[in-house]
């Protein structure tokens, strides 16, 4: 999916500009997405971005959470940050490869990302390097695997043999 | 010189009175607090408005199954609802309810119904650490601490009458009350009546003093383990307390049987009741008090308060006579 | 341990090194007071909590992974029971997402239904909310009086759409019927009656010192903390940050409809409860302005059976009863969503739990956990 960059009238603009600005290189890709603006960044890059958005006021935290592209052989990490005073939204993106999921933390700038963070480990695998203590947020002790990938089965719409499933506890 | 036989006789009907006035109680309880939460209470039991209610509450826990918890010290676990109900049934012996009428007709009537009544805390502290549970250890010692806070105020209300009237004898306490609804010289009375009435809440554990039991986090305190007739027992010792306070509170503050047409027995019952329902009324209209802000009430206002109360009554009665 | 033998009695009993060792104690996950299986692990020394944790995922029910199963259409029916006291809630930004990414438009009167039936259960919820905030802290008759106020509301919910909670009633391009005969004679009276409760409410505790005493002071939230938390709805406005999605987004339909956000002071408990019953002022006042903006017109733009969202990612949020309910919906074209990730207000009001549950008394955890006003269900997805 392909998203163009912000057009010179809309008023994301200077913020893209400015994120550009500030961030360089390190900017893979800004797109601006039914007015909001998404930016690519390679996964070293999360923190940074992130103290810099912080920096130009966008003080809300919402949410982090992962994708699985098993086509691309890649997991995706999205922040999505909201200013309050400027109503504007960003969504910081990361790719990683499957293999290896290594995404360093946020919970340096953001304290919100920690539960997210945690969250998106448990079902997807991505591993936050630096995290406090990444541990099982939703998910129960036994189960295993990552359920949100797209190669792990949804169990209710697996037929089991009889006598189905049971846990010794 | 009464003769023998009266004794047992009279500590059976004064049994089967507190047995009758605390089930009484509970059915007030139900209706009333059902009323101020804007529905009916029970209607079915016994067949006219749930007058049977407090006898299937009575019957229900009896036929349960004794569970005695597998950590818990035994002897400690079930000794402690007895400890609880006995003290509370024995004040009742010395409590005049008409010129004559009163169990024992002693000169320390005051001084034994507040010495009794203390009796509670131990049976409390024993449910709690006989239960081996965090939860009824915590509840447990939140209800020791609130009971011995409110002690003194009790106590110290009490003294303030039995010095006014001069006599710790509960019949000279009411015969002293020279008004039918009798007032004290102000504003010793009045303070005197304040203390006793916060306090006494405090003692039989009711909102707003309710925190060691019923409260949202500790399920019901240091009876959270009991179950069947034991939690009966606690149950009941805590409604004879409230019975024995309203009526101590009228006998000290009220008049006691005074009043001008109706015979005296009556105008016990009609003040009896009134406490009850302010007990219940109170109970569901204010929310809790956290265990230390009951403390900073009973310790840094009550307290002192009451010592002052003490002071100027013995400066009264000394100058004045 | 200081060596007892060398000492005199006295010295060694003072110095000798009595341990009171922190309780770790564990409240819930079944417990009379959380709101639903949520687990606080408390580590108490004496009755000061030094420290606590929530436990989270008793109700884990894999919302995320089942609605990359269902399709579009079909999701609708799932997302009520996230948040089940105001279901109508959460089931409107979704059908928003897919609309917009369709490019549907919504037709008039579907959107102020839509808008009518959101206030009346945040009306519901937050009658809710004052009754069982008086239970957590004592009043044992104010959750009476809590759920009577909700059954007015429920009883409209249920007028129109059949269901008091799980209502599924919002569908991709409107909602599914238009009121029913009898709906416009009865809201007034009913309006009258939450406009009177508002003041009971604001009375009834308000004054009581008592109820004063046990909140104010209490879990105070500041607005920094707040918002890197993600803490969104209520909690948030009263510790005094004026976001609302309802002023800031205009697919809601909301910007015709004069109403005020009130805002707290302290973001303490006693401002949290006072936020959500001046709140249901203004719900008050958003039911009354748009039944008078019902025109005629259809109530939905039939979108087929065979209905594909097209490909692309949006995030389109509401503003429920709880808090910021958001769905960041990416779709391919097919006829499930590829991911669709669901941000609830909830989940993030308790991740500020950690910071709030310190250097306090047990009593004061029921508090403050009754004042963030959570659903587990809204928690755990």
């Amino acid at each position: 999916m392909s998203l163009e960059a912000p057009a010179e009238t809309s008023p994301l603009a200077p913020l893209a500009t400015e994120l550009r600005a500030t961030l360089g290189d390190a900017i893979l890709e800004i797109s601006e997405n039914w007015g909001h603006l998404i930016v690519r960044v390679p996964p070293d890059k999360r923190p940074e971005t992130l103290a810099v958005l912080k920096a130009l006021g966008f003080d809300f935290y919402n949410f982090a959470c992962g994708v699985d592209w098993p086509d691309e052989n890649e997991l995706e990490v999205f922040d999505n940050v909201y200013a309050t005073k400027t109503q504007a939204r960003v969504t910081v993106k990361c790719r990683v490869p499957r293999d290896d999921p290594k995404v360093p933390t946020a919970t340096g700038v953001y304290g919100g990302s920690d539960w997210h963070e945690r969250e998106a480990w448990e079902l997807f695998g991505i591993v936050f390097v630096g995290h406090p203590r990444l541990r099982r947020l939703l998910l129960a002790d036994w189960q295993e695997g990552f359920p949100m990938r797209k190669d792990e089965v949804l169990r209710a719409r697996v037929e089991k043999p009889w006598p189905g499933e049971f846990f010794e506890a | 010189m009464t003769h023998w036989i009266l004794i047992p006789l009279q500590s059976v009907v004064i049994l089967v009175a507190v047995l009758l006035s605390t089930g009484v109680l509970l059915y007030g309880l139900l209706k009333i607090h059902s009323r101020i939460m804007n529905r009916v209470g029970p209607m079915y039991a016994g067949r006219f408005h749930g007058v049977g209610q407090p006898i299937a509450e009575f019957l229900k826990p009896i036929q349960k199954e004794d569970i005695v918890p597998t950590l818990a010290d035994a002897p400690v676990f079930r000794l402690a609802p007895l400890i609880a109900l006995v003290p509370a049934f024995l004040v009742f012996a010395v409590i005049p309810i008409a010129p004559g009428i009163v169990g024992a007709n002693i000169d320390l009537g005051l001084f034994y119904v507040l010495a009794i009544s203390a009796l509670s805390a131990i049976a409390i502290v024993m449910a709690a650490y006989g239960s081996a549970s965090k939860f009824t250890l915590v509840g447990g010692l939140r209800a020791v601490g609130q009971i011995i806070a409110y002690e003194l105020p009790i106590v110290l209300g009490a003294v303030s009458v039995a010095m006014l009237a001069g006599s710790l004898s509960l019949t000279k306490i009411v015969e002293a009350q020279n008004v039918p609804f009798a007032i004290w010289p102000f504003p010793f009375g009045a303070i005197a009546f304040g203390m006793f009435m916060v306090a006494s809440f405090a003692e039989v554990m009711w909102n707003p003093f309710d925190m060691p039991a019923a409260e949202s986090e500790i399920v019901t305190g240091p009876y959270t383990e009991y179950s069947g007739m034991r939690f009966i027992f606690f149950y009941m010792s805590e409604f004879a307390h409230v019975v024995a306070l309203s009526a101590l509170a009228t006998i000290l503050f009220l008049g006691g049987w005074k009043g001008p047409i109706l015979p005296p027995v009556l105008w016990f019952l009609i003040k009896v009741v009134a406490f009850g329902v302010f007990f219940i009324w109170v109970r569901f209209t204010m929310p809790r008090l956290r265990e230390d802000q009951l403390q900073k009430l009973a310790w840094k206002l009550l307290i002192p308060l009451g010592l002052v109360n003490v002071l100027g009554i013995a400066v009264i009665k000394v100058v004045f006579g | 341990m200081t060596d007892v033998t060398t000492k005199g009695y006295f010295t060694a009993t003072t110095e000798r090194d009595i341990s009171t060792g922190d309780m770790v104690l564990n409240i819930g996950p079944q417990h009379p007071s959380t709101h639903g299986v949520l687990r606080v692990v408390v580590r108490l020394d004496g009755e000061r909590v030094v420290e606590a944790e929530p436990v989270l995922g008793y109700m884990h029910r894999a919302f995320e992974k089942l609605a990359e199963q269902r399709s579009a259409m079909q999701n609708t029916a799932l997302f009520n029971r996230l948040d089940w006291i105001s279901g109508f809630c959460n089931e409107v930004p979704y059908c928003i997402a897919c609309e917009k990414l369709a490019g549907i438009e919504v037709p008039k009167r579907a959107r102020v239904q839509r808008v009518i039936l959101f206030e009346l259960t945040r009306l519901a919820s937050h009658s809710l909310f004052c009754g069982v905030f008086g239970l957590e802290l004592g009043a044992l008759t104010a959750p009476m009086y809590g759920y009577r106020d909700r059954e007015y509301a429920l009883d409209l919910l249920e007028m129109v759409t059949g269901q008091r909670m799980h209502t599924n009633w919002s569908r991709i391009g409107g909602v599914k019927e238009d009121f029913p005969e009898g709906f416009y004679e009865r809201v007034p009276a009913i309006l009258e009656y939450y406009r009177t409760r508002v003041e009971q409410w604001l009375g009834f505790l308000i004054d009581n010192d008592v109820f004063v005493e046990r909140t104010r002071g209490i879990g105070t939230l500041p607005q920094d903390v707040a918002l890197e938390y993600g803490v969104s709805g209520p909690n948030l406005r009263a510790s005094g940050v004026a976001i609302d999605a309802r002023k800031e987004e205009e697919y809601l339909g909301y910007a015709e409809y004069d109403f005020d956000i009130p805002v707290g002071e302290y973001g303490d408990c006693f401002d949290r409860y006072v936020q959500r019953v001046r709140e249901m002022w203004e719900s008050c006042n958003i039911i009354e302005q748009a039944l008078e903006d019902l025109g005629p017109g259809p109530i939905n733009t039939g979108v087929g059976r065979t209905f594909k969202v097209p490909a692309g990612e949006i995030y389109i949020r509401a503003e429920g009863p709880r808090g910021e309910t958001g769905y960041y919906l990416i779709s391919n074209g097919g006829r499930e969503p590829y991911r669709l990730k669901i941000r609830t207000g909830s989940f993030s009001n308790i991740s500020v739990l950690p910071y709030l549950l310190k250097n306090i008394y047990v009593p004061d955890i029921v508090a403050i956990l009754g004042s963030l006003d959570f659903v587990v269900g809204d928690v755990d997805r």
